[in-house]
């Protein structure tokens, strides 16, 4: 098992690399220049001042060279600074992934809260009408997009129900515990609402699959109450993959919650990612991709390690 | 009883026609066990229509037909889902709009899928050295943030490399969002084939002396089919919101071509007084999607023999 | 770049009379609201400084009093749509990183900005100097600081007087390349410090709006000297204006406290500022709606709304001073710089009151007996009054024609030009960086040239990487392009768009008459004079059509203000960012 976790480790190394340097040349080879951002209103500096702006933000060496360097840097945690505020990288994204983070989790528990009930039920009774109610109520969560949805409720609380309106600014839940869930319970709703349904379908077909199997048979044959059948053996098997989806789930999050953050003005990391993006913000584009990167193959790696740990037939060697 | 040149013939005669007959039964049981997914297939069939011919769903009318004294109506009998800002009709617009979605999804999946069975089907069938390398590529391609590639890629790719053709906005978002779905389903992909693999018909086709260019297509295939088309039919409502999304934040689709997404985006600022520039379009993402992934699990329930009822 | 300013700004002024300009907006800022600022030729230099916000002797008197019952205290809650994107005043161009220096920042001069003091009466007068003196020549100005100009309580300046090594630090700060002023000011020889309370700029060609340069929020800030290794500027403001620096949270808000200390005696009224980090529309009016935030800006689309639904909003419209044009590509085969008919016939074929309405709801409001303007641009913007000569007036002459919409005019003249029906013509703009009324007017010029019968292919085009470089700055495309011209302080600059040479001659445009036109304005003294030759400019512009002005930003832009924010006629100052100098310390909450 430990050799399996370290083969693992090391394996996420490459992989990581091979991500980053992806990141790096695309951004790298947009027609735009950051130079002609920067230089203000007028933009069209002289030869002389573009050269100095470039040697500044080190864009003067080649891409290997800037990629070495950069990685260098990273490895040491020190992710620079931001080449459009001036502003320490590192120190915006420990602001900003707690509160990506605490959405993400929140909209997890949504999600589980719709798809765990809506799948068993759905699975017990297979093409019946409560099966193609809950199927139906929880794909259409899914479909509904969820910048039209927010939008739509902030737009209405603020003509016809003052009180439905999120809070001006977002606070930490350190801060205020009440005011930020009254901000972050709305998005999370949506987001969670969105994930459902993949969850449901997935808590489905694996509780179908447990449901055909000899023992749950077994068990009824011995006369246990439907209930007990369910509880004690179905449900503990069937949840084991789940807790698979669910770990895969974080990352989408984490790039999804892009447009959320922007209806609701919550700081999170999406927001600062599109910012950046927009304005050509190299050390921020790169640091939030190895972050999220790292977030991903982390998750992965857990995901798969608690996998084992629920289900005894799973070893790795 | 000897058997005959004649009874022969009738013999095949009636197999032929049983096959015709077992797939209209087929059908029949389809649309009778799974409404949902029947449901979901005729709004599919309607909206793939609507891609390829629009005019006839919109009666000749054009999208882009302005009036500017005729801006932001309700819904009435002329305009059955009204006017838009610029006087344009908009169940026309929803109805052009379809095309862009459309054409989206079906090429985020064509193009996913492609590459999804390419590496999945040869990563899993030679394995060895060749294997490793694939996978880990794949494994970049898994880890790489989603919406974060897809936006730097709609975004950085606008030429070919070393020519000046530009790349359509279109083409970026399919070839970004299929490569990300590829990755994912290539590994479920490469499991189907691993297992076909090491099926015994296979080992007896081999010792006959089959190519494996055989193998792969007559075993194979069949096996990794199923998933793909229910993974596909999914993949379509995903690859539909992303668009709808990358509109939102203004990567997406340009204008004056009518998208979905877009029309919500430029809805924001009318919500209150003009609420149906923008639930009209969000009615038509909700269908689509819906119809898609209903369809998907019907096709997944038939198709995959773990999961039948009790019939 | 540095000899065309020359030209441009060749005017000699004596010591008492100059013309006064207005500030200028950031390039391709999204939809400001900016106003035409009028000319000031009378005696009009009371150059000694204010205490009050009375003005010089040129503007309407206004009673003091009007401050009588101000209750001081309170919050006052602002919003911004996005992060500046850096609170160093020099670190970034744009007018978020602009607007936000104002708070804690100073400049040397600023506009009057006061209780009744109309558009047409602001000029500069002094903040952190105290008065200023011009040599004969016009070519060396001297300024003075005040005594008693202070930075904040707040280390490491502790609270200590402002004297010309800091200006020394904040000028070396503007001539920095990576800050992009530089070109902004290229008419200054060099910069002098005689002692510690006076600075002496040389001047390359004497320039009339030396003062306006001064008080342009785009270009002098004065920052402590500390502010280079002593603290530093990208994640803490100090400076010597009326708020201290609080904090900022990113993407969350800013938060500033009132300067006790600030030399304007008694204000700020209000306690501290609170601006919210919002960058959706519908959650901005929301916020509003429920009184978290002071004041909005509002749709014309909502306007009537905003105005039931919430109780006492008091109502703000402003014309910005931008002109939308048109554009064409330079190629001498190209059919319309054979044909002068092709131009014509496309501008009247664009239905500007059509534009307007769609972009602007000039009907709605009309009906609703809100005043709202629905002028027409004319090459100079219908937002800068002074100088604006309207299209439909009987002045314009021959040129009228071509702005009136006349469809069935407009098809004769093409073909009369000889117009190839099936000839495919691009037609491209931005359609990522300006906003709503800007795109959709964008789109409403397709159908309208192709109701005239040119066949159109658009192409949107990516701001940063395509359009302001290529098709904008370089005139590098082909076909019709559609964008907002630059802004400029003063109607030389638009009139500048048919100099050949100029940097925003995006066509190319050499024309005998306009060019002598150009030049006789540019070094006129007289006001009343060089507005007659801007009157002639349009109506011989008009008649050639080398750029179609349509109507985005020629209508009027809306901002509202909560019953209980006192804003007493005092609104902010059209091109000029520093409204936090300029204009909320003057402003109160009454409860």
């Amino acid at each position: 098992m430990q050799r399996y976790i370290i083969r693992r480790l090391l394996l996420m190394i490459p992989t990581l690399l091979g991500v980053t340097f992806v990141v790096f040349i695309l951004i790298r080879s947009v027609p735009g220049d950051v130079i002609d951002l920067i230089g203000g209103a007028f933009g069209a500096a002289t030869p002389e001042q573009r050269a100095a702006l470039k040697e500044e933000f080190g864009l003067d060496q080649n891409i290997p060279t800037q990629y070495v360097k950069w990685m260098s840097h990273t490895a040491r945690l020190d992710f620079g600074k931001s080449i459009v505020s001036g502003r320490a990288v590192g120190d915006e994204l420990k602001n900003r992934l707690p509160v990506t983070l605490e959405l993400s989790a929140l909209a997890i528990l949504v999600s589980l809260c719709i798809a765990l009930p809506v799948g068993i039920i759905s699975a017990i009774r297979q093409d019946s009408a409560a099966d193609y109610l809950g199927r139906s109520f929880a794909i259409g969560l899914l479909a509904i997009p969820g910048f039209w949805l927010g939008t739509i409720l902030i737009a209405m609380a603020g003509r016809y129900f003052t009180w439905g309106v999120p809070p001006t600014q977002y606070v930490g839940f350190a801060d205020d515990p009440i005011r930020n869930i009254k901000l972050m319970a709305v998005p999370a709703f949506i987001l969670g609402a969105g994930l459902s349904g993949g969850v449901m379908r997935f808590t489905r077909s694996t509780m179908l699959e447990v449901l055909r199997q000899d023992y749950i048979r077994t068990a009824q044959a011995k006369g246990l109450r439907e209930r007990v059948i369910l509880v004690r053996h179905a449900m503990r098997n069937a949840l084991i993959p789940v807790v698979t989806v669910i770990g895969l789930q974080l990352p989408i999050l984490v790039g999804g919650s892009v447009i959320i953050e922007q209806v609701y003005s919550i700081p999170g990391m999406g927001r600062y990612y599109i910012a950046a993006v927009n304005q050509h913000d190299y050390p921020v584009i790169q640091a939030i991709n190895i972050l999220v990167a790292c977030v991903v193959v982390f998750t992965n790696l857990g995901v798969d390690l608690l996998y084992s740990v629920l289900d005894p037939r799973i070893r790795y060697g | 009883m000897t058997v005959d040149s004649q009874t022969l013939e009738q013999f095949a005669l009636r197999e032929r026609a049983t096959a015709r007959q077992r797939y209209t039964r087929a059908l029949a049981q389809f649309v009778r066990h799974k409404p949902l997914g029947t449901f979901g297939a005729a709004i599919v069939i309607v909206l793939i229509l609507m891609a390829l011919v629009p005019s006839a769903f919109s009666f000749g009318t054009s999208p882009d037909a302005q009036v500017l004294s005729n801006r932001l109506q309700g819904p009435s009998g002329g305009h059955w889902f009204g006017t838009d800002q610029l006087g344009r009709d908009l169940y026309t617009r929803i109805v052009y709009g379809a095309r862009t979605s459309i054409i989206i999804g079906f090429g985020v999946v064509f193009v996913g899928s492609t590459i999804a069975a390419i590496l999945g089907i040869s990563s899993g069938y030679m394995g060895g050295w060749f294997d490793t390398v694939v996978q880990r590529l794949v494994d970049i391609g898994i880890a790489m943030p989603g919406l974060i590639f897809i936006i730097l890629f709609v975004t950085s790719v606008k030429e070919v490399p070393f020519s000046h053709t530009e790349i359509p906005t279109t083409m970026a978002i399919v070839m970004s969002v299929g490569l990300l779905i590829a990755t994912g389903s290539s590994r479920v992909i490469r499991g189907a084939a691993i297992a076909t693999k090491q099926n015994q018909y296979v080992e007896a086709a081999r010792v006959v002396g089959a190519t494996d260019a055989r193998i792969i297509i007559r075993h194979v295939l069949p096996n990794v089919f199923a998933v793909m088309l229910v993974g596909a039919s999914i993949q379509i409502g995903g690859a539909i919101l992303i668009e709808s999304s990358l509109s939102f934040l203004g990567y997406g689709v340009q204008p004056p071509t009518a998208s979905w997404g877009r029309m919500i985006t430029e809805a924001q600022q009318f919500l209150v007084n003009y609420p149906h520039l923008a639930i009209f379009p969000g009615l038509a993402i909700f269908f689509t999607v819906y119809s898609f992934n209903m369809l998907g699990d019907a096709l997944r329930d038939v198709l995959d023999p773990r999961l039948r009822g009790s019939r | 770049m540095a000899e065309y300013w020359d030209r441009y700004w060749r005017t000699r002024s004596n010591r008492r009379r100059f013309l006064g300009g207005v500030g200028v907006a950031s390039a391709g800022a999204a939809g400001l609201a900016l106003v035409g600022c009028g000319d000031d030729d009378s005696g009009g230099n009371n150059l000694s400084g204010l205490a009050t916000p009375t003005s010089g002797a040129n503007a309407t008197p206004t009673p003091v009093d009007v401050f009588a019952n101000a209750k001081r205290g309170g919050t006052f809650n602002t919003f911004t749509t996005g992060d500046a994107p850096s609170i160093d005043p020099y670190g970034n161009g744009s007018f978020q990183t602009k607007a936000l220096a104002s708070y804690t920042y100073s400049r040397l001069f600023k506009y009057n900005a006061g209780p009744g003091v109309k558009v047409a009466d602001l000029k500069p007068v002094p903040d952190l100097a105290e008065k200023a003196e011009v040599s004969a020549d016009g070519m060396t100005w001297t300024i003075t600081l005040r005594k008693d100009a202070k930075f904040h309580n707040v280390a490491p300046v502790n609270g200590r007087a402002v004297n010309t090594d800091d200006l020394k630090y904040s000028w070396s700060r503007v001539m920095d390349p990576k800050s992009g002023v530089a070109t902004r000011v290229p008419f200054i020889d060099g910069v002098s410090y005689p002692d510690a309370s006076t600075v002496v700029f040389k001047l390359k060609t004497p320039y009339a709006a030396f003062l306006d340069a001064l008080s342009d929020t785009n270009v002098f800030f004065i920052m402590p000297k500390e502010a280079d290794g002593g603290f530093d500027p990208a994640t803490k403001m100090i400076g010597s204006g009326p708020w201290i620096f609080d904090s900022y949270t990113p993407s969350v808000s800013y938060k500033f406290k009132k300067n006790p200390d600030w030399w304007v005696k008694g204000f700020p009224l209000m306690d501290a500022t609170n601006i919210s980090i919002i960058p959706q529309y519908a959650n901005q009016i929301a916020q509003f709606q429920t009184g978290n935030l002071d004041t909005v800006g509002i749709t014309a689309d909502d306007l009537i709304n905003v105005k039931n639904q919430v109780k006492g909003v008091q109502l703000y419209g402003e014309v910005s001073q931008l002109i939308s044009i048109l554009f064409f590509d330079s190629d001498p085969a190209s059919l319309w710089n054979k044909d002068p008919r092709i131009k014509q016939a496309i501008s009247m074929a664009i239905d500007r009151d059509g534009l307007t309405d769609l972009g602007y709801q000039t009907k709605k409001l009309t009906a609703a007996g809100i005043n709202v303007r629905g002028d027409w641009n004319n090459i100079i913007p219908a937002g800068l009054v002074k100088y604006w000569l309207d299209p439909k007036s009987p002045d314009m002459g021959d040129g009228a024609k071509n702005f009136k919409f006349d469809l069935t005019a407009a098809k004769a003249l093409l073909s009369a030009a000889g117009w190839n029906a099936n000839t495919e013509v691009t037609y491209q703009y931005s359609a990522n960086i300006y906003g709503a009324t800007f795109n959709a007017i964008g789109e409403a010029h397709i159908a309208m040239l192709n109701a005239l019968g040119i066949k159109t292919k658009t192409e949107t085009q990516d701001y940063a990487s395509k359009y302001k470089p290529q098709t904008f700055d370089k005139g590098n495309f082909s076909g019709i392009a559609y964008g907002y011209e630059t802004p400029f302080p003063e109607a030389g600059g638009y009139a500048a768009m048919f100099l050949p040479g100029a940097a925003n001659n995006h066509s190319k445009i050499s024309d005998a008459e306009l060019t002598d036109l150009w030049t006789k304005q540019a070094s006129e003294l007289d006001g009343e004079k060089r507005k007659a030759l801007f009157k002639q400019i349009q109506i011989a512009h008009g008649k050639k059509m080398y750029y179609i002005p349509t109507q985005a930003g020629a209508g009027t832009g809306w901002t509202g203000y909560r019953d209980w924010l006192q804003v007493n006629d005092i609104h902010t100052v059209p091109g000029s960012y520093g409204g936090a100098t300029e204009v909320t310390p003057f402003w109160w909450k009454s409860q």
